[in-house]
């Protein structure tokens, strides 16, 4: 540096680096600026018009002196002058022709020329081509359609787009057809075949289309015979057209009228396939019709030698018509309205043979038991042997009136008022009231498929039932209310006429050791036998007392003299009356003392009520032990200033003026 | 600012020997921070505009959207550039960068003996040439291709080289007209200096003088290092209390003013012979691209005009 300071002035230096920099900036322009026009150019061209860059190409758009005119770009895109001049599409409104407005250039190679607001797009007004039905979603991908960059030339042909399946043989007007708000292939809706050589009807209606237009061929195909399309499976072969025989509805529908042969066709028969009949080759000349099983094989394996007739017709060869009652087993009752499964279980049901034919059909009808066992669980579990119709009859099942043959005797009164299982009950559950509740439920219980095998309620109860081992005894069915007490058998008191097993109100009491006489004969029983609780001789427990019960009267009646007078009532009462009897005082000892006026006294002037001096506590009684002092009855109206010897004055025989009252007395006993 | 007025008395021990010089006023020089105000006002002027644009305008996002689509931004019809606001800009900006010539012109033909104020033209000359490239920055909108990109980087280097030239142009002794100062003219205002100081401030004043000229001469010349006028006075202060508290005395606002001055004279006076040298080869870098970029803008505006992109006419 200092060199060239010493050897250049700063002007020389100046001018010699002013240079250098001029070479050096174009040097070192921008790599793309090869080209003298790319130094000058405000930046590159967008890759539709790169063709235009270079400086000899500059005014091709540009107009010296008048910026970027419209006629210079218009004079290249022809297309887009046509349109503007025809007010046409999307440049319709454009009457400048100032294109750099929307269009702008030089903006580098990937400069955007056309921005384009889809949204402000409408496809019918500014193309003039709706995008509708299946071509609306394509609006948002203008490509799909617009394979080139010029938009206007994609074209609006179908085939534009759309390949041709046809391959051309339909011509180019595919709207005949097609219509852009069904896909493709429901272009046969739009297709009106009767405008065809061939109308299509019947069965012809549905085919698709390419059954008959193979290979997209859709003109010139064959429609003369339906042996263009049909192949004729008929061995030999038909001379008949084959419309004297089918209709175009269906190849099933027949125009042949079978009545016109030895066999016409009725019920099922009418609306089988000929070649379930005419089976292979199908045109069999007369197929056999004189029985049945010419057709049909017999699937009851010969078990019924009738003709088929006897039960079937053509109308079906279910539920065929068929009498029981010519059989050994009739049905009524019950087994009447019963399906024929329930008792043929190996049938196989009608049902499943419409549903599943190939499931195999058994109506094997033999080999069935008339043994009601064979089809009912016999709840007895055998005790009463196989003959039911003892007992039940196809009517009802539930057995109503038995009658126990041969003992007549027993089976009256309240036994025969009594329910089955009062007697036939093995245990606590098999009740009555058990029963109805189970019939209840089995009533309501689904019937089952079938009517053997079935686990109901009622069968429960049943099963604890016996009907045989009945005994007779009374203790097997009754319980001994009277706990061992009378040895003597029920019927001694008891009989099965009476309602409620009563005693007879004739019960002989004499028979015991307590005859009944008087005022007892009309007591009523429960007045001494009386329900007690404690220990009888099978145990202890609660029942009416009959022994042991004391006689005595004690046993029964209070003693209202509380003692006094010992126990044996009969010495003054009977039982003729309980009232008081005639006493008379026949103790010698007192004879003197009932005299006088103590013989007509009342009994309670003297025998008064009060503690007896005998007993204790507090009880009162009419005292009978009572001394004979006069003192006890009488009072001492002198204040014991005589003593206690009233005797010595008074007398009860005399006058109750004491004898006294005049010594005279005492003058006159002593004088005399 | 005239310099201060000479004492009127001087010390005791001086009226006796040497005569004191004659109370001249001192001519004023370019100070060290010279320019500095015309560039922050360039600055907030360019920032005006940047504001205006990028703002106001919406160039921001105008600017930062992809090239290949920002023809269809809503303000692309004002900020391309050929459009009214682009263009205009451009316009402005070549206008500017051609005043800085009017500086060249009045140095090259010698004008500045008819009394042309060179500073002032080198004011203008600063604030076009950093208004200037922020116009035309915003008229390119960022879009540099061609040759006239060349243009571009060119007025960019000879913008930022324009900051060292300022630099390179304050450490040559000036008056305060910007006409440059001969080393006789140099030698002669140093000697005027130390007299002043000699006579005005006494021997303690000379000796600090001398102390901080040879601290000065002590250290290798230093190109970068500039002393501020802030520094020079704080190293007064350090001299003065280190070394001639008594100094300080005698040592008022106009003999301080004075004394700093002969410091950074003595400075410049160091490196002043290297400093021209560079600045002339600074003139070497900075003159080319100016050729570089007039001869490019030159064709640039020449294609545009013949192109139909005239000015005001949209």
């Amino acid at each position: 540096m200092v060199t060239i300071w010493r050897l250049w002035s700063v002007r020389r230096l100046t001018v010699v680096m002013t240079f250098a920099a001029l070479a050096a900036a174009a040097v070192a322009a921008p790599a793309e600026a090869r080209q003298l026009g790319a130094l000058i150019s405000p930046g590159r061209l967008s890759q539709p018009h790169a063709s235009l860059e270079g400086i000899q190409n500059c005014e091709k758009c540009h107009e010296a002196g008048a910026r970027v005119t419209g006629a210079k770009c218009l004079s290249c895109h022809q297309p887009i002058a046509d349109r503007i001049r025809a007010r046409r599409g999307v440049h319709r409104a454009v009457s400048s022709g100032d294109c750099v407005t929307c269009h702008a250039e030089h903006q580098g190679a990937t400069g955007e020329l056309r921005p384009f607001d889809l949204s402000q797009f409408d496809h019918r007004r500014d193309a003039g081509y709706p995008l509708d039905g299946r071509h609306a979603p394509l609006a948002a991908s203008c490509a799909s359609c617009h394979k080139q960059r010029s938009y206007l030339r994609a074209s609006t042909a179908c085939a534009s787009c759309h390949q041709d399946t046809h391959k051309g043989t339909l011509g180019q007007n595919c709207q005949t057809c097609h219509t852009t708000s069904t896909p493709f292939k429901n272009g046969r809706q739009g297709f009106n075949h009767a405008t065809a050589a061939f109308a299509l009807d019947g069965a012809h209606a549905t085919v698709a289309c390419e059954s008959c237009h193979r290979n997209q061929q859709y003109k010139g195909v064959a429609f003369s015979t339906c042996a263009s399309c049909h192949r004729d499976p008929h061995t030999p072969k038909a001379t008949a057209a084959c419309t004297t025989c089918h209709a175009t509805a269906s190849w099933r529908s027949r125009r042949f009228d079978h009545r016109t042969t030895a066999f016409a066709l009725v019920g099922k028969h009418e609306t089988t396939a000929c070649v379930a009949c005419h089976v292979k080759p199908p045109l069999q000349a007369t197929p056999r019709h004189d029985t049945c099983a010419a057709c049909h094989t017999d699937p009851h394996k010969g078990a019924f030698a009738q003709d088929c007739k006897a039960c079937h017709d053509e109308k079906g060869f279910a539920k065929a018509p068929f009498d029981h009652t010519a059989t050994p087993f009739p049905l009524n009752g019950k087994h009447a309205p019963a399906a024929c499964t329930a008792c043929h279980t190996n049938l196989t049901r009608v049902a499943q043979r419409t549903a599943r034919p190939t499931v195999p059909v058994t109506v094997d009808f033999g080999g069935l038991s008339r043994a009601c066992g064979s089809c009912h669980d016999d709840v007895h579990a055998s005790d009463l042997g196989s003959s039911c119709e003892t007992c039940h009859t196809t009517e009802r099942f539930a057995v109503g009136t038995y009658v126990h043959r041969g003992t007549a005797g027993f089976f009256a009164g309240g036994h025969a008022q009594a329910t089955c299982l009062s007697c036939h009950a093995r245990s606590g559950a098999a009740t009555m009231p058990v029963l109805q509740q189970a019939r209840t439920e089995s009533a309501a219980a689904p019937a089952p498929a079938r009517a053997t095998n079935r686990a109901t309620p009622v069968h429960g109860v049943l099963a604890a039932t016996t009907f045989t081992t009945t005994a007779r005894a009374c203790a097997s069915c009754h319980a001994d209310v009277h706990l061992g007490q009378l040895n003597a058998s029920c019927d001694t008191c008891h009989a099965v006429e009476r309602p409620g097993f009563a005693v007879p109100a004739t019960f002989n009491h004499a028979t015991t050791r307590f005859p009944l006489g008087g005022k007892h004969a009309a007591v009523t029983c429960q007045r001494c036998h009386t329900s007690q609780t404690g220990a009888f001789p099978s145990g202890t427990g609660t029942a009416v007392r009959f022994s042991p019960i004391a006689t005595t009267c004690v046993t029964c009646h209070t003693d209202v003299h509380a003692g006094q007078l010992g126990t044996a009532c009969e010495s003054c009462h009977t039982d003729e009356t309980f009232t008081r009897p005639t006493y008379t005082h026949r103790n010698p000892a007192q004879r003197r003392f009932f005299v006088g006026a103590h013989t007509t006294a009342a009994c309670s002037a003297c025998h008064t009520v009060g503690p007896p001096p005998a007993a204790g506590g507090s009880a009162t009684a009419v005292r009978y032990t009572i001394p004979t002092t006069c003192t006890n009855c009488h009072r001492d109206v002198h204040n014991g200033a005589l003593g206690s010897a009233c005797a010595d004055c008074h007398r009860p025989d005399r006058d109750a003026r004491p004898v006294a009252l005049g010594h005279r007395r005492r003058a006159g006993r002593n004088g005399r | 600012m005239d310099g201060p007025a000479l004492a009127l008395t001087p010390p005791p021990a001086h009226r006796a020997g040497v005569q004191p010089p004659a109370a001249t006023a001192r001519a004023r020089l370019m100070p060290a921070g010279a320019l500095l105000n015309v560039m922050a006002v360039s600055a907030v002027v360019a920032v005006a505009v940047s504001i205006w644009v990028l703002v106001g305008l919406g160039g921001w996002s105008y600017y930062a959207t992809p090239q290949a689509v920002r023809a269809y931004s809503p303000a692309h019809r004002l900020l391309r550039p050929s459009g009214p606001v682009g263009q205009t800009l451009g316009v402005v900006g070549a206008a500017l960068l051609l005043m800085p010539f009017a500086y060249m012109a009045t140095k090259r033909l010698r004008l500045t003996k008819t009394g042309t104020n060179l500073k002032r033209l080198l004011e203008v000359h600063i604030f076009c040439g950093i208004v200037g490239p922020v116009l035309v920055t915003y008229h390119t909108a960022f879009k540099f291709n061609g040759i006239v990109s060349a243009a571009y980087w060119s007025m960019a280097l000879v913008a930022l080289s324009g900051f060292a030239g300022r630099y390179l142009y304050v450490r040559i002794p000036r008056t305060i007209r910007g006409v440059e100062l001969s080393q006789a003219e140099l030698d002669e205002r140093m000697s005027a200096l130390r007299d002043e100081l000699q006579w005005t401030g006494g021997p303690e004043v000379v000796t600090t003088l001398d102390r901080l000229e040879a601290a000065i001469a002590a250290r290798p010349p230093s190109w970068f290092a500039v002393r501020s006028e802030r520094a020079v006075h704080r190293a007064i202060d350090d001299v003065l209390s280190r070394a001639d508290p008594a100094a300080g005395r005698h040592l008022t606002a106009g003999l301080r003013d004075a004394l700093v001055e002969r410091v950074r004279l003595q400075q410049r006076r160091q490196s002043l012979a290297a400093t021209r040298r560079l600045f002339d080869l600074w003139h070497v870098f900075h003159l080319p691209l100016v050729w570089v970029m007039v001869a490019i803008v030159s064709l640039h505006v020449t294609v545009a005009l013949y192109l139909g992109y005239v000015p005001f006419r949209w």
